[in-house]
């Protein structure tokens, strides 16, 4: 097997975005992607696997339930992937897992990628509406984040796999844009995730409704506890910890 | 006096090593007590220098519902929910009904537990606890 490998359940057609959503900071990127895939009822086109995932095998609707599902959807004239995974990936496959997403989407023609997560910040508690910020690649990915209203992220660290896959798409001159929602480090945020989700509205012209999310936000809350216990443990692992610290260049 | 000083400050150094290789063995203890049904709440502990602030994530339990107390170094925290909460999700726990939260936790030494606040929004609790302060004493 090798690292990582894709099974496409049917013949995928060509997309404009491919949006990511995985468990990071506050699990923003694992609830909104799946609140996204539920509220839109998003196809499953493929799944991914790999040995760096853990040994589990999830069940829903008494059948096996990929952990790591790419769906698809479209809105008018835009179509994105939507890759939805319900695990953390260690440090050591995280470096491949990059490489693999970013080519598997290009190869399927996407002219974007759409990371939606987190930015851990302390005063959370005291914000009743989390700003989002945009960290782009290349000068239209910039651009667009300044058309689109979001707060430009322009000094500070990303890390763990959303900052390999921007790396990846830097190094290829892909467009890639992270969107980050402030929000907590270790609880699962929905309010986080319902400002990301809004913010897909001026990217993909894609109103979805976040009411539900945030009337069961405390129930999201307490299911989650054990996720995001386990993802903390893997995002130790991948030098979160690197996000409060003061970069080389302001000393 | 300074060795007497060394040797205090060292077993300071160590109490403060145990009770961190304490807290970090939890990470890896069962998050659900099922005879009680109790579930320990995910929580961080900050060092904001003069205080040291507790925050515990409680979703679905009301303010009148969370009990703070300290007790010597220990902090407790209890909370019942507004309705029990069923794991079904994770089939180690399907058949446990959680109804409340117990967390409890070792404070650093120079605390003054006395002074300590708590604030309860949204389901998130914050307890602030000062740091005793340090003075100096005139050398005569």
């Amino acid at each position: 097997m090798r690292d990582w490998d894709v099974y496409e359940l049917r013949e995928i057609p060509r997309a404009d975005y491919l949006i990511v959503g995985m468990p990071d900071v506050g699990l923003v990127g694992l609830i909104a992607s799946t609140y996204l895939a539920r509220t839109l009822g998003a196809e499953m086109v493929a799944y991914m696997d790999s040995p760096h995932l853990p040994p589990v095998l999830l069940y829903h609707e008494a059948r096996p339930h990929p952990v790591m599902r790419v769906h698809r959807f479209s809105t008018g004239e835009r179509s994105a992937l939507l890759l939805v995974s319900e695990v953390a990936i260690g440090v050591r496959g995280i470096h491949s897992f990059a490489r693999f997403v970013v080519e598997w989407g290009l190869s399927k023609g996407v002219e974007r990628l759409l990371l939606l997560g987190g930015v851990p910040t302390p005063q959370r508690m005291k914000l009743e509406k989390p700003a989002v910020y945009g960290a782009g690649v290349t000068r239209e990915d910039v651009e667009l984040i300044e058309k689109s209203g979001f707060n430009l992220f322009r000094e500070g660290f990303v890390s763990g796999p959303y900052a390999l896959i921007l790396k990846e798409c830097y190094k290829r001159s892909a467009k890639g844009i992270a969107l980050l929602a402030e929000s907590f480090l270790n609880y699962p945020d929905p309010g986080a995730a319902a400002a990301v989700l809004a913010a897909l509205d001026p990217l993909l012209g894609l109103k979805v409704s976040v009411e539900p999310l945030l009337e069961q936000e405390e129930e999201i809350r307490a299911r989650l506890r054990e996720t995001m216990k386990r993802t903390m443990e893997a995002m130790r692992e991948a030098g979160k910890a690197y996000e409060f610290a003061v970069p080389a260049m302001y000393m | 006096m300074a060795e007497e000083w060394f040797e205090e400050s060292f077993r300071e150094l160590r109490r403060e090593l145990r009770r961190l290789l304490r807290e970090a063995e939890r990470l890896f203890e069962p998050v659900v007590d099922a005879e009680r049904g109790e579930v320990e709440p995910l929580y961080e502990v900050v060092d904001a220098g003069d205080k040291v602030l507790v925050r515990v994530d409680l979703p679905k339990a009301s303010k009148e519902a969370v009990e703070v107390s300290i007790v010597g170094r220990r902090l407790v925290v209890r909370a019942s929910l507004r309705e029990p909460l069923r794991l079904c999700d994770v089939p180690y726990y399907a058949r446990c009904e959680v109804s409340g939260y117990k967390l409890e936790l070792e404070l650093p030494p120079d605390v003054d537990a006395e002074s300590a606040q708590a604030t309860f929004r949204s389901g998130y609790l914050e307890v602030t606890i000062p740091r005793r302060r340090s003075f100096r004493v005139k050398v005569e």
